[in-house]
């Protein structure tokens, strides 16, 4: 107890306080940019933690770690442009609902909602560390199949009545995920004997050009003044406690995913955030409103992203492994002060597990002040007229997509994705099914081949896991639910559908 | 049955069939190592979707076709060509063009022009903004994407690789 509260009152420090602030906003600032990201701007921050004390040196990186998770939801829920892959999925219902004139409202929801994640994550992280990286260490290769299978299912709810249709775009998707080098042979898939293709697709390059690329195409086809966008003085809302309260239960359910999946090495955010959006889809009432721009479709993956963040410190303060790319980054942050993350650090610094502890907990709050200063100064941007603002965000898109690796190919990716998702858009075929699919693509295959190989072709093995074969039967069932209730379905004459016309 | 036929979703999957068998044979050319007994190797995940995209392709053709005939889905309307399009193909082009000359002029040059031109194809009628905000916008991203992030943006070949230099 001696130890928490000298903890507190170092990070209660004005210096302390003033790295919180500063971190958080910078955090916001950079995850907010399309091509700046927070491992990016960690990683430029080490040096100026040199002369810090090793608490405030921490205290600042993990501050920009907890802003920049965040941040990325603002441009993706205002103009369809993530600026961190963390954000990917809040945009596909952060952006209808901005475009339906609530653009204050989604993003208060966003705010609200990486705090409460954040601060949950935090919370169990302070409590049961330790505890949690045991768990995580359980976990493997059928755990994480049934996990990327869990969160591919969701693409048969995302497709509403155009179940084929998302189907068919799924795998597509999962086929873009299998070109370049296979990871467990070093052969070349669909290469065709270049160097272009050999690192892969990256998702952030194909996500920016199927959203905003491609929304780009669509609005220059259909002409501004054909364009129905209401364009409206935007004021970050906070929900109000009676909208947290319906909103209860997808936060809670986003927390826990969201601090498990971010305990698990490797795995991250942003598959923290699809996984988030797919439970949300599974658990809702109403699934077929995900994808139009509703505050559970915010909530989800915007709880489960900033958890993760939280979880991901979990295995790095506890094992020294790092849990995601911004973690990794940190790691180098504890060493240029001579301290190596793991078991012995509870011992030999536990003021300095406690501080960072409770300088997390306190960026969370203050996360809720900066995103609210930075997405105003953002959605100032929102006014400006499209004819302005669309080449302005053509030009953020490509910096963003030459930024992942300063490489011209996700350019091209990118323009060849704003193509595709133009077809798709005019054609009415899911989106969204796409990039699920080309973000969970290689953990589904690598993880069941692997697994297979492990358990000596032996399917059962994946059956038989308890938390692996539970993942697996909620899914099937879910999945055969869903497609049962879409079977049975009458057509929606309200929605255009046209009901079958009776021969006499 | 012609109508039915020119459906979207009907051309898109008879697209997707035809791609997923050429890349069916082109993913047999993997091969199974020995090393993983000739199980699971790196054509079986690409192999599985393909025959999956194949079979939904099919499916997915069938329904249409069947839709029309029945009367559930609407028929095929043609669709004229009009001033739409042709602002659809100036934005692609441009967008190509300003992609495949940015390694050649250089992000600071062709930026301007290329939103400039942008502008003009959207119908901005207002010229204060027309010919500020590309430069100012340009120098910003510039400044701080190779200052302050050391993000190497295209710089261009000869004189434009000169004309970069003088700021990154």
């Amino acid at each position: 107890m001696e130890i928490w509260l000298a903890s507190l009152l170092n990070v209660l420090s004005p210096i302390s306080l003033m790295l919180i602030a500063g971190g958080v906003m910078a955090g916001v600032m950079l995850g907010a940019i399309p091509g700046l990201n927070s491992p990016m701007g960690t990683a430029l921050l080490i040096p100026f933690t040199f002369a810090m004390e090793p608490a405030n040196g921490l205290i600042l990186l993990t501050a920009v770690y907890c802003g920049g998770t965040f941040g990325g939801s603002i441009s993706a829920i205002l103009f369809n442009v993530p600026g961190a892959p963390e954000a990917s999925v809040t945009g596909f219902d952060g952006y209808p609902m901005a475009k339906s004139g609530k653009a204050g409202k989604a993003l208060g929801i966003a705010i609200m909602c990486s705090c409460l994640g954040g601060l949950f994550s935090v919370a169990v992280m302070s409590l049961v560390s330790p505890q949690l990286a045991r768990v995580a260490l359980s976990f493997s290769e059928p755990e994480y199949f049934a996990l990327a299978l869990a969160a591919l299912t969701l693409i048969s709810s995302l497709g509403g009545d155009k179940m084929l249709k998302a189907f068919l775009i799924g795998c597509i998707g999962l086929l873009f995920a299998t070109i370049g080098i296979d990871p467990m042979t070093s052969v070349e898939r669909f290469t065709f004997g270049g160097d272009a293709l050999m690192g892969g697709i990256n998702f952030i390059p194909a996500l920016i050009g199927a959203f905003a690329v491609g929304e780009i195409l669509i609005t220059a086809e259909a002409g501004l003044k054909k364009t129905k966008e209401s364009v409206t003085k935007v004021s970050t809302e906070l929900p109000k406690i009676l909208e947290l309260i319906k909103l209860k239960w997808t936060i809670l359910r986003s927390a826990v995913i969201g601090t498990l999946i971010g305990i698990l090495p490797g795995v991250g955010a942003t598959t923290a955030a699809f996984v988030g959006y797919s439970e949300a889809v599974r658990w809702s009432k109403h699934p077929e409103k995900f994808g139009t721009g509703i505050p559970e479709g915010i909530a989800a993956p915007e709880t489960c992203n900033n958890a993760a963040a939280g979880g991901a410190m979990v295995p790095l303060l506890t094992l020294g492994i790092p849990g995601s790319a911004t973690t990794a980054v940190i790691i180098g942050g504890f060493m240029v002060h001579g301290l190596q993350p793991g078991p012995m650090l509870f011992i030999n610094q536990p003021g300095l597990m406690y501080s960072l502890f409770i300088a997390m907990f306190m960026a969370n709050i203050f996360m809720l002040f900066s995103g609210v200063i930075v997405a105003k100064l953002f959605s100032n941007f929102r006014k400006i007229r499209y004819s302005i603002l669309g080449p302005c965000i053509f030009v953020f898109a490509t910096v963003g997509a030459f930024g992942i690796s300063n490489d011209m190919v996700d350019v091209w990716v990118m323009f060849a994705f704003g193509l595709i998702g133009y077809v798709m858009k005019k054609f009415d075929f899911p989106i969204a099914p796409l990039i699920i699919a080309l973000v969970l693509g290689e953990l589904a295959e690598i993880s069941l081949r692997r697994g297979m190989r492990m358990a000596d072709w032996d399917l059962s093995a994946f059956i038989l896991r308890p938390i692996g074969g539970t993942i697996l039967l909620v899914t099937l069932i879910t999945v055969f639910f869903t497609i049962y209730g879409k079977m049975k379905k009458k057509p929606n004459v309200l929605a255009g559908e046209i009901p079958a016309i009776k021969k006499a | 049955m012609l109508k039915a036929l020119l459906k979207s979703e009907v051309i898109i999957s008879a697209i997707c069939a035809a791609g997923a068998l050429y890349l069916f044979f082109e993913a047999k050319t993997f091969g199974n190592l020995d090393v993983y007994g000739g199980q699971l190797g790196p054509g079986f995940w690409p192999k599985l979707i393909l025959v999956s995209i194949m079979a939904l392709s099919a499916g997915l053709a069938f329904t249409t076709i069947k839709g029309v005939l029945k009367g559930t889905i609407p028929e095929y309307k043609k669709i004229d060509f009009s001033a739409d399009n042709v602002r659809f193909i100036a934005a692609t082009t441009l967008i190509a063009v300003y992609l495949g000359l940015l390694p050649v002029i250089g992000f600071l040059v062709l930026t301007p022009v290329m939103m400039i031109s942008f502008m003009y194809l959207l119908g901005e009628k207002s010229k204060a903004w027309i010919f500020s905000i590309p430069f100012v916008l340009t120098l910003g991203i510039v400044l701080v994407f190779t200052k302050i992030m050391y993000v190497p943006l295209p710089r261009g070949t000869g004189i434009f690789l000169k004309i970069s230099h003088l700021l990154y």
